[in-house]
């Protein structure tokens, strides 16, 4: 009886961790998806920020010529 | 060195006269690296990021060009090979008449005829960078043609050379041009020159127009006394006269500012744009950082669960067997778990990274965007709209909480009062509320009361305790006197031994004692308490800390008979009298832990 309650507890905690270890996965491969949103953002964020820089020379330079 | 010094020389006179000076960057550059940064930028709502960036090949389009000298050290590739009656003629003088025949010795070809083009090599671009003294020589060239090019411009650049033989002479074609980002930087600097430019010319301008018109304002009273002496009509004269130069200023004013503006919008839209979105890429990878430590932290505690485990199972009374069984499944849990746990440290160094250069970007960002907004703006406007934004910001930020509103309010008016006003909400949440928060922090708590105690901070020396603090503040506050206070301390150095602190203390206790208001300074000083003292303290320091913000009302309620509890068990086992500082900690202690979960979950809803 013992040792059956024993193997038992151990079954419970061993699909406890086992339930805490896949959660863990599923926020790492979430947090992955949202750091890539986030990066393409950035990028985006940086080429806009040329595209501005290169339209705003393009009037200065219109406006001068 | 004397080949160094031949070197310089030849440079000079290979160099060809500096060229009349070419437009840096053209409007026809631009469209072309328009047109691949837009199409990266579409590209980039389609693709992963890694992916695009592989392609990005920006046409370089400034280029330099210089022609009519070979150099013999690094274009020998160029010359065409000796005939055979040329090799026996050079071995005939024991190859001493070299020179005069033209010719040259290549390590790997033989012997060269130099005024003969090898026609291998037309038409090809051959890049100038490997080699590191060509490229230097050719860098130097290039400055010398173009002075106004920086060290850092020419580094950067793409050098290349290439042949062509016309009319029976070799001549040498070097390019020299941007890469993108030279390009990009190349506009980015035109934009700054604008900027400059704006704001000494058009906005130094209007600034001019305004003091003057303010100078006018201030002196328009005294007309009445100037124009006394004068007949009625004379008098009539001047001030339709000064209404009229009055409203030709107010009329230019107008023009000149929205002349200005419209430039200036050129600027400010986009810049006001990255900014915006600065911030939320400053607030996504806050968060993402925020929930990684905090899954982190769940996650370490799993893993001293189980390591605990193990522990028991080891200690147990187990049959060896089913120990055994026990330790080795947890232990390769333990396993799996430990090398999972690297992976939170290296998202979190990554978010780290990211925010630190993030937020670099956001304060470029907010000098530029305050830069293009002050121009044409006087000190005074400046100075008003900066109140203006503090006191809407601060009315917005702290509407749920009065009771910092209150202690603000309680300053003498000026700059201290301005600067709690403009704190971030955090700091001032801290700073205003509890000041116990500061003991430590010596440097902060210094800078911080140097606002209400000006060069008296100095006087008390680094690391003032607060009990000296805060009867001194109260003193003030109270007064309303601001800085011009009565009280006078002793000079460290008049002082001889070394009470300095305690004499000083005991001038400012006995002041704000005498000034009837022993309450603060009380509340400070150690002492004993009743139950009903340490139950209003614990309450009212609650109500600071924003136990409102907790809607339960069986939470709220809870906090307070542990935090009472708590303070009065605390109280309990310290033998010697307590101060007001260490009831008001440890409720906060106690409000942190038991409010935590609360606020946790209602954040997830």
């Amino acid at each position: 009886m013992t040792n059956d309650t024993n193997k038992n507890d151990l079954q419970k905690i061993l699909e406890e961790i086992e339930k805490a270890g896949i959660e863990t996965d599923n926020f790492l491969a979430e947090i992955d998806r949202r750091m890539a949103k986030t990066d393409l953002e950035y990028a985006k964020l940086l080429i806009k920020e040329n595209i501005d820089t290169l339209k705003i020379a393009k009037k200065i330079l219109s406006a001068e010529a | 060195m004397e080949q160094s010094k031949i070197n310089t020389e030849e440079i000079k006179q290979k160099t060809p006269k500096p060229q009349e000076s070419k437009k840096e960057i053209s409007v026809e550059s631009i469209d072309e690296t328009l047109i691949t940064e837009e199409g990266i930028l579409d590209s980039l709502n389609k693709y992963s990021k890694d992916e695009l960036f592989k392609d990005i090949d920006l046409k370089n389009n400034l280029k330099f060009k210089v022609a009519g000298f070979v150099d013999e050290k690094f274009d020998e590739a160029v010359y065409g090979k000796a005939t055979l009656s040329e090799k026996i003629l050079n071995f005939a003088t024991l190859g001493l008449a070299k020179k005069d025949l033209g010719l040259i010795k290549s390590k790997e070809k033989g012997l060269l005829k130099k005024d003969v083009f090898n026609k291998e090599m037309e038409g090809k671009e051959i890049e100038i960078g490997q080699n590191k003294e060509e490229r230097s020589d050719m860098e130097k060239i290039i400055g010398n043609m173009h002075k106004e090019l920086s060290e850092e411009d020419l580094g950067g650049r793409r050098i290349t050379k290439s042949f062509e033989f016309v009319d029976g002479k070799i001549i040498k074609i070097v390019q020299a041009s941007r890469t993108e980002q030279g390009m990009i930087d190349a506009a980015g600097k035109l934009l700054n020159g604008k900027i400059e430019t704006l704001e000494k010319g058009a906005g130094a301008d209007l600034i001019k127009e305004k003091e003057g018109l303010e100078k006018h304002y201030s002196s328009k009273e005294k007309i009445a006394e100037m124009t006394k002496y004068l007949d009625p009509e004379a008098k009539e004269e001047i001030i339709k006269k000064i209404s009229q130069e009055e409203a030709d200023s107010q009329e230019r004013i107008k023009e000149k500012e929205e002349n200005l503006k419209s430039e200036l919008d050129v600027f400010r839209t986009p810049f006001q744009e990255r900014l915006g979105k600065t911030n939320e890429l400053i607030d996504n990878f806050s968060g993402m950082l925020k929930d990684t430590k905090e899954a982190e932290s769940k996650y370490n505690s799993q893993l001293k669960n189980i390591n605990s485990m193990i522990e028991q199972a080891q200690k147990s009374g187990l049959f060896e067997g089913s120990k055994k069984e026990v330790v080795e499944r947890l232990s390769s849990k333990k396993a799996e778990f430990e090398g999972k746990a690297k992976e939170f440290g290296v998202r979190k160094n990554i978010f780290e990274a990211k925010l630190g250069q993030l937020k670099n970007n956001k304060t470029e960002l907010e000098k530029v965007v305050s830069k293009i907004n002050g121009i044409g703006k006087t000190k005074k406007e400046i100075t008003e709209e900066e109140k203006a934004k503090t006191e809407t910001n601060y009315v917005a930020e702290e509407k749920e909480n009065p009771e910092i509103v209150k202690k603000i309010d309680l300053l003498p008016e000026g700059d201290a009062k301005e600067y709690f006003k403009n704190l971030s909400t955090k700091t001032r949440r801290i700073l205003v509320s509890d000041e116990s928060f500061m003991e430590d922090d010596v440097e902060r708590i210094n800078a911080y009361y140097e606002y209400f105690l000006g060069k008296d901070t100095k006087i008390f020396g680094p690391g003032l305790k607060n009990e000296k603090i805060n009867a001194y503040t109260a003193y003030i506050a109270k007064t309303r006197e601001g800085k011009q206070s009565d009280i006078h301390l002793p000079k460290k150095e008049d002082v001889n031994d070394g009470r300095h602190e305690d004499i000083s203390e005991k001038i400012v206790t006995d002041k704000v004692k005498n000034l009837g208001f022993a309450d603060e300074f009380e509340s400070k000083t150690e002492k004993t308490f009743t139950e009903k003292e340490i139950e209003d303290i614990v309450k009212t320091h609650l109500k600071i800390v924003g136990l409102s913000k907790i809607k339960d009302r069986k939470i709220q309620d809870q906090i307070t008979i542990k935090a009472i509890g708590n303070v009065k068990k605390m109280i309990a086992k310290n033998e010697e009298p307590m101060t007001e500082i260490y009831i008001r900690k440890e409720t906060k202690r106690v409000f942190d832990a038991l409010s935590a979960s609360y606020f946790k979950s209602k954040k997830q809803l």
